[in-house]
């Protein structure tokens, strides 16, 4: 078997540009592939950061009433359903008044929730500190600001205007104010990139205020909702667990589901996983084709050299497997080109691969999974496409080859 | 007895089918045996079978009938697997043509049977072709490409790659018919020489009589058959 591997490399190594015609092919199609994979594990990884930015990993997910308005029995009994199977990282989250301000003027306000779904807010990276927790039970008011506003105003770098209180804010009319006591604490947790941040009409906030709900109302006449954070492979025990608080008519009370934006880029992605999925398969076509075609003639080009080795002792299990391990040699040359080249690419490309509206994960390195899916992949088309080749040089006829 | 010999062939024929249904028997009955040390010469006319007959004595072809008997094992019984190893180890081939692999040096050449030996041969090939190579006057020569080689030192670099295993049995095919004379008779010489010196048997096929002078019995390939008594007319 050694003797074969031998053999086999020679050969590889002898005919170099027989070599380069048979995987040139092959390194563009793993290039693609791997490149394409990379794009798609990039854009779930940086999903899973946008969500992680957002929302905190693990997955997020929503229970709300079913229909109407819950009691306040049946709330109880789903808040101690949940934290009887240990999911205690849970809040209620309401409906609440969200104010945009900029400078001293009221830009937007509304009854929202500050979450993907803020039409008017898209993914902003953070400068320092972080995204405004949901805190809707908190008696303090979340804000960010923009880069650059603590300095301007009241001469702090962006690292240190994070946790300090501000002044006070009211739901209709926003005031600020850096040395007065505040009434309504408003503190900052983080500030954002201006660069970054967009807003409709391209006019970037000072702040963005999110404020609890007015505490006279009962929680459970606003609607509520809750917010768990649960293990992505729960969620199916998850949905089991809220159906089962049922109505006198045995109807569930309450739904459940994903609320981060999961869900709603998941077609994306597995649209963007589809178009992966039909580029490998055109690719390693296109690469196992440009082996085989390279692979068969050079059988018919070597029927004396494999006529020579069966005259020297070669059965024919070892040319078979002869030509199988030089086409797996070609392929991982293939290979060894393509990955590190792909990896180069991924690293220039990133911002292209990957979905525009979600920002790059932290680390844009090839992924091992896709560098490993390009190999098998290479390794399995070189081996299909090295099959007719072996088999037609095992069978050659040692006298016709000898005799040229 | 049968296992005395290092090759018998009793009653072996050959026939190929023609396209056109015609029935052609190139070998009719062929008995031989093959002692050790032996030189046999075969001869005959162009198309008389020589080939078909070495082809069938180093097992690259099957005989349609007959039974042939290689170091006493039956041929026709053995799988491809044995018969290959078989072949590596029991035979050493000469061709007209060389058959060097182009894209190898010379060193390289030398040492391809091994890489179907044992590994133990395998670890050591290229100290024993080296060996041979320097036998055949061409220690110089081992990284040369064999395009680079005139006709004789090919031809010696053949000889080399044909013994770098001790085979029992070198078959040679006309192995002077590319060579001029001089060449030719040089190569010769060198052939015996060491076939003599691994003290292995040689076959060799030739039409050339005096080449087949040198051997210590003539056979002549007529109509299928071996014919020892025609050997003088050979001569």
């Amino acid at each position: 078997m050694i003797g074969t591997f031998i053999a086999a490399w020679l050969d590889v190594r002898t005919k170099p540009f027989r070599t380069f015609a048979a995987i040139a092919g092959m390194v563009a199609a793993v290039v693609a592939v791997v490149l394409v994979d990379a794009a798609g594990v990039l854009s779930h990884k940086a999903n899973d950061t946008y969500l992680a930015r957002q929302y905190g990993m693990p997955i997020t997910v929503d229970i709300q009433s079913a229909s109407g308005t819950p009691s306040r029995n049946q709330v109880d009994q789903l808040e101690a359903a949940l934290e009887t199977n240990g999911i205690t990282a849970y809040s209620l989250d309401i409906n609440f008044p969200v104010t945009v301000v900029s400078g001293q003027n009221v830009v937007w306000n509304g009854i929202r929730w500050l979450d993907p779904e803020f039409d008017q807010v898209r993914i902003v990276d953070m400068v320092a500190g972080t995204w405004p927790d949901m805190t809707a039970d908190a008696d303090i008011y979340h804000v960010v600001v923009n880069e650059g506003w603590a300095m301007q105003m009241l001469g702090l770098s962006d690292q240190d205007i994070v946790g300090k209180t501000l002044g006070y804010a009211i739901t209709q009319d926003v005031g600020w104010d850096g040395k007065s006591t505040p009434q309504i604490p408003m503190v900052v947790d983080g500030v954002v990139a201006t660069n970054t941040i967009a807003f409709a009409g391209g006019q970037a906030p000072i702040a963005i205020v999110s404020s609890r709900p007015p505490l006279d109302v009962p929680f459970f006449d606003l609607n509520p909702w809750w917010n768990a954070r649960v293990n992505p492979g729960d969620f199916g025990y998850i949905q089991q667990l809220v159906n089962s608080i049922v109505n006198e008519q045995g109807q569930p009370v309450f739904t459940v589901r994903r609320s981060d934006s999961g869900d709603k880029l998941a077609p994306v992605l597995a649209q963007q996983d589809v178009t992966a999925n039909a580029v490998t398969i055109v690719a390693f076509v296109i690469g196992g084709l440009g082996i085989f075609g390279v692979g068969l003639a050079g059988v018919r080009e070597r029927a004396q050299d494999f006529g020579l080795r069966r005259a020297l002792g070669a059965s024919k299990l070892r040319i078979f497997t002869g030509v199988i391990v030089q086409t797996l040699i070609e392929v991982l040359l293939a290979a060894a080109i393509a990955i590190p080249l792909a990896a180069l690419l991924l690293e220039i490309y990133a911002r292209d691969l990957v979905l525009e509206t979600l920002p790059l994960p932290p680390s844009t390195a090839l992924p091992l999974s896709s560098a490993l899916q390009g190999l098998a992949g290479a390794l399995i088309v070189g081996l299909a496409a090295g099959l007719i080749p072996a088999i037609n040089a095992a069978r050659a006829s040692v006298v016709q080859a000898l005799r040229g | 007895m049968a296992n005395d010999h290092l090759m018998e062939l009793n009653g072996v024929t050959k026939s190929f089918t023609l396209p056109t249904g015609t029935r052609l028997d190139i070998l009719r009955g062929i008995d031989l045996a093959i002692d050790a040390g032996e030189v046999t010469a075969i001869v005959g006319r162009s198309g008389s079978g020589k080939s078909t007959l070495l082809n069938v004595l180093g097992m690259l072809d099957t005989p349609s009938s007959g039974r042939y008997l290689c170091d006493g094992a039956d041929v026709a019984r053995m799988r491809d697997s044995r018969r290959s190893r078989f072949r590596g180890e029991f035979l050493g081939f000469i061709f007209q043509q060389f058959h060097l692999l182009d894209r190898r040096t010379a060193l390289e050449n030398v040492a391809e049977p091994l890489l179907f030996a044992s590994r133990r041969d395998l670890a050591g090939r290229f100290d024993r072709a080296e060996a041979l190579l320097g036998k055949v006057g061409l220690a110089d020569r081992a990284q040369s490409m064999p395009h680079l080689l005139s006709g004789g030192e090919q031809q010696r670099v053949a000889i080399a790659r044909a013994l770098v295993r001790n085979p029992r049995v070198v078959l040679a095919d006309e192995p002077t018919g590319s060579l001029d004379e001089a060449t030719g008779e040089r190569v010769l010489d060198l052939l015996f020489e060491m076939v003599r010196a691994e003290g292995a048997a040689l076959i060799l096929v030739t039409h050339d009589a005096a080449v087949a002078k040198r051997a210590d019995r003539i056979l002549t390939l007529s109509d299928g058959m071996l014919h020892p008594e025609l050997a003088e007319m050979a001569s």
